[in-house]
């Protein structure tokens, strides 16, 4: 296991919760890679893939670094008052701390569901001389996500209880999915909600990167207007498809530690070659 | 909030924990140790031992959260021992670098479901355990508990769409063994072997909390359940139960984290060692 260093290092005013891996022998040129988390319980179903991805890169010459967003998992914050704009920020934070740590040139932002989202939205200025992005099944729409997660939280309080979702929505007061303040086990300020909705990356972007590349198990049509997107801005820009593999972010998965292997390998392959 | 900083423990620093200082004007000579629930890394389910280590911290207890060796960040030991023993060394490790820092010998030690059969296992080897919070932990089917699981669910329409399903799956599967809710977690002892341990924690004096959640009514499934079980080995009303139906396993419901944080905080405020002047403002239950 390579060697990892956790440290707390700010954003601002805020205290990020980070978790840093050296290269066992650094790559030229030095090369780094930052996580971006997805959100809510999807952070903590991806927190294990996480940690082998970062390992493995590790090893493989990369300086890497975890990291929670403000007001998430061990960062400074109430769960209330997380906001997609300091999340932003908090990308752009988690740069900086690996370039002044590992001194890399070369850096690649790995975002996955929401944290994709972020990376994209947080390369819209000043990003790094070279700068590529992998982004692992990307929210594209912002209101659909926060839908899939209103369907997802009472799907699991039926499944728990064995109730219809009517009965579930009744018991919980849930008037409107589209309205829910708390999205599976975490709480949604009406702020963050509106910041979440207005995510709608098959509009123009302000993306600044050398490369994108779009990993995802859906059909490529998903990804064309994003793909479109990111072309007009010059940046070249590629889709690998991945294959279903075994599922990261089901309560199984959660409690077997199980690791999708496969997408695991593609992820890797896209970081080492981002053309 | 004092700031957190990072613990790195045992010989090779390859254990981590998150430590929540207590502000040195509310310490009191009470730490806590949380621990994962099941695989989940350190911060809990849905956040569950960062809220709750920030509110302890807040009343006065120092709380590490902490990944047990080979789970969330924290490596795995390299020895022969078994999980749970590993488990508990690493929880005394928490409790010797608290203690060298603070000065306290007394804690409490909160675990849920697999943790909560580690922290049962770490009180009775480790007399600095003075609290201990078992949260989803054995539990014991009782007649009653049977009639009423039946009962509920012979009055849920959908009840007997599953059940005419499970019929005919149990018909195809050639009576392959059905699983209890517990069956694909945790192993319970016998009641007379889990009474006996409980037995030697309240003579030694230990506040133990017993907490169910509605998510194990299959198995446990009223406020009383535990005393009806517990009777025979005269464990009944000598320790704190709570029952919580409408709950998760995993506290999925905001509501039900912050009714868990009450509950915790009445409890741990009546353990000696803790200042009793000094109260948490009431808003603070709940958050982070």
């Amino acid at each position: 296991m390579a060697s990892m260093t956790p440290y707390f290092f700010a954003s601002g005013n805020r205290r990020l919760m980070g978790l840093y891996h050296a290269p066992e022998t650094p790559r030229s040129p030095r090369s780094a890679v930052i996580f971006c988390n997805p959100f809510g319980q999807e952070a903590i179903r991806s927190h294990r893939m996480y940690r082998v991805l970062a390992d493995r890169m590790a090893r493989s010459g990369y300086a890497t670094l975890r990291f929670d967003y403000s007001s998430t998992g061990d960062s400074e914050g109430e769960c209330t008052e997380g906001r997609l704009a300091h999340w932003i920020e908090d990308v752009r934070a988690a740069d900086r701390e690996i370039v002044g740590r590992s001194g890399a040139t070369r850096v690649t932002w790995v975002g996955l569901r929401l944290g994709a989202s972020l990376a994209l939205l947080a390369a819209d200025r000043d990003p790094p001389r070279d700068l590529n992005l992998v982004l692992w099944d990307p929210v594209i729409s912002g209101a659909n996500y926060l839908q899939e997660l209103a369907q997802a939280h009472v799907g699991f309080l039926a499944n728990v209880f064995r109730w219809k979702p009517r009965r579930v929505a009744r018991s919980r007061g849930i008037a409107s999915l589209g309205a829910m303040q708390e999205l599976v086990g975490f709480e949604v300020s009406n702020e963050l909600r509106r910041e979440i909705e207005a995510i709608d990356l098959a509009r123009e972007l302000r993306v600044s990167a050398r490369t994108v590349t779009i990993l995802g198990d859906q059909p490529a049509p998903a990804y064309a207007a994003l793909r479109e997107q990111v072309d007009r801005r010059g940046i070249d820009v590629r889709y690998v498809p991945i294959e279903p593999d075994a599922p990261w972010d089901s309560e199984e998965a959660l409690n077997a530690s199980t690791i999708p292997a496969r997408t695991l390998d593609a992820l890797l392959a896209a970081v080492e070659d981002p053309k | 909030m004092t700031p957190e900083r990072v613990l790195q423990l045992r010989r090779d620093q390859g254990l981590l924990g998150i430590l929540t200082p207590a502000p040195p004007s509310r310490a009191a000579d009470l730490a806590c140790v949380l621990m994962n629930a099941g695989v989940t890394h350190r911060i809990g389910p849905h956040r569950l031992n960062v809220k709750l280590a920030r509110h302890l911290a807040d009343i006065g207890l120092t709380t590490v959260r902490l990944d047990l060796s080979g789970l969330g960040d924290s490596r795995p030991e390299g020895s022969t021992r078994s999980f749970t023993d590993q488990a508990i060394s690493d929880i005394r490790a928490a409790m010797d670098q608290v203690q060298r820092m603070t000065g306290t010998r007394r804690f409490m030690v909160s675990g849920l479901c697999s943790g909560a059969a580690i922290g049962f296992r770490a009180a009775l080897a480790d007399p600095r355990i003075v609290a201990l919070q078992l949260l989803d932990p054995y539990a014991y089917r009782t007649r009653r508990a049977m009639l009423r699981y039946y009962m509920d669910r012979i009055r849920l329409p959908e009840a007997w769409s599953g059940a005419i399903t499970n019929m005919m799956n149990r018909a195809q599967s050639d009576g392959e063994a059905e699983v209890g809710m517990l069956g694909d977690f945790v192993k319970d002892p016998p009641p007379q072997e889990f009474a006996s341990g409980l037995a030697t924690l309240i003579e030694r004096g230990v506040s133990i909390m017993c907490l169910y959640t509605g998510a194990v009514g299959q198995v446990y499934n009223y406020a009383a359940q535990f005393d009806e079980t517990m009777e025979p080995y005269g464990i009944a009303g000598r320790i704190r139960v709570e029952h919580m139906p409408d709950s998760t396993h995993t506290f999925l419901d905001v509501a039900s984290q912050r009714r868990l944080m009450e509950i915790t905080d009445r409890w741990i405020r009546a353990v000696r060692g803790l200042p009793r002047d000094r109260e948490a403002p009431a808003a603070a239950v709940g958050r982070a």
